[in-house]
């Protein structure tokens, strides 16, 4: 019986996966354009995520009028924890 | 006798400043185990905030009517023969009072309102009423520029504070919302030096010092 696998060999993906801290001090629970949902429980915590979702999750602010002078921009959410690693 | 007659005493006599300040200063809290700036500095005082992605300096936004009071336990020493002698004083604490304008986002108006962690996502925050978590303390850092070209400048820093008493959100008519009753109550922190446990306050005005 021949080997299907081997008849038709599948293209192996890797995906590359981007690690975002969060810097917000609540739980946060976003989805990516991939459609994964990814979870920070703390401020301070790293999650990878995959690279084709960090843009989006690296632009989010959680407000965009603050009050406070230089601050005023709003509060982003996420920062690159380090470089970005195969998964 | 000086021509002038003032009333003023001989000999060494200080005078103070006419310098008056004006408004509130910005008061910024950040979770208590955060390092200080100044852990100490170079004189030895405990002082200064510096956000981490883990302990973020979070600014309380559109506050009115601040005021900064303490508490002492205050007892005078009464004979039955002279009367009081003197009077023995214990601080007790050192607190900021507030008006709050700024409700949102929620996931900083918990820290005041003594409410839940909250869920943020793509849509809505929320966060729940429950129980007070008592074992969460902030240090407070509350910066007053007072010549915004020199930025000539005030700082109160309190080591180890809470919220505490009870808010009201006072939804009034024709006006905005208003959180009123915000105490900030700041107690003294064992882990610093006993002269400065409560908070250090610091001025920067290098054309005065």
């Amino acid at each position: 019986m021949k080997d299907v696998v081997a008849d038709n060999p599948q293209t192996t993906k890797i995906s590359t996966t981007v690690a975002l801290q969060s810097l917000f001090p609540a739980q946060l629970k976003y989805i990516g354009l991939s459609g994964k949902e990814y979870r920070w429980e703390k401020a301070g915590d790293v999650v990878h995520v995959l690279e084709e979702d960090a843009p989006t999750l690296l632009s989010k602010k959680h407000i965009h009028r603050g009050c406070c002078g230089v601050y005023s921009d709003g509060n982003v959410l996420f920062q690159l924890y380090k470089e970005a690693v195969n998964a | 006798m000086p021509s002038l007659i003032t009333g003023t005493p001989a000999g060494n006599v200080l005078t103070q400043e006419d310098l008056y300040l004006e408004g509130a200063p910005v008061i910024i809290i950040q979770d208590y185990n955060a390092n200080l700036l100044n852990n100490p500095d170079a004189d030895g005082y405990y002082w200064g905030m510096s956000g981490t992605s883990t302990y973020p300096a979070k600014i309380i936004g559109c506050v009115e009517d601040v005021s900064l009071t303490e508490g002492l336990t205050m007892n005078d020493v009464r004979c039955d023969t002279d009367g009081v002698k003197d009077t023995v004083q214990r601080r007790d604490y050192v607190e900021f009072n507030m008006t709050i304008k700024s409700l949102f986002p929620l996931s900083i108006s918990t820290d005041f309102l003594n409410l839940s962690t909250a869920t943020v996502g793509s849509d809505a925050e929320k966060v729940g009423i429950g129980g007070i978590n008592n074992n969460k303390s902030y240090h407070v850092y509350a910066p007053k520029v007072y010549d915004e070209d020199t930025g000539d400048l005030l700082i109160f820093n309190l080591h180890k504070a809470k919220f505490v008493d009870a808010w009201t959100i006072e939804t009034r008519y024709g006006d905005n919302w208003v959180i009123s009753g915000v105490k900030l109550r700041a107690y003294a922190d064992s882990t610093k030096p006993a002269a400065q446990k409560f908070g250090v306050i610091v001025r920067h005005d290098p054309s005065v010092l």
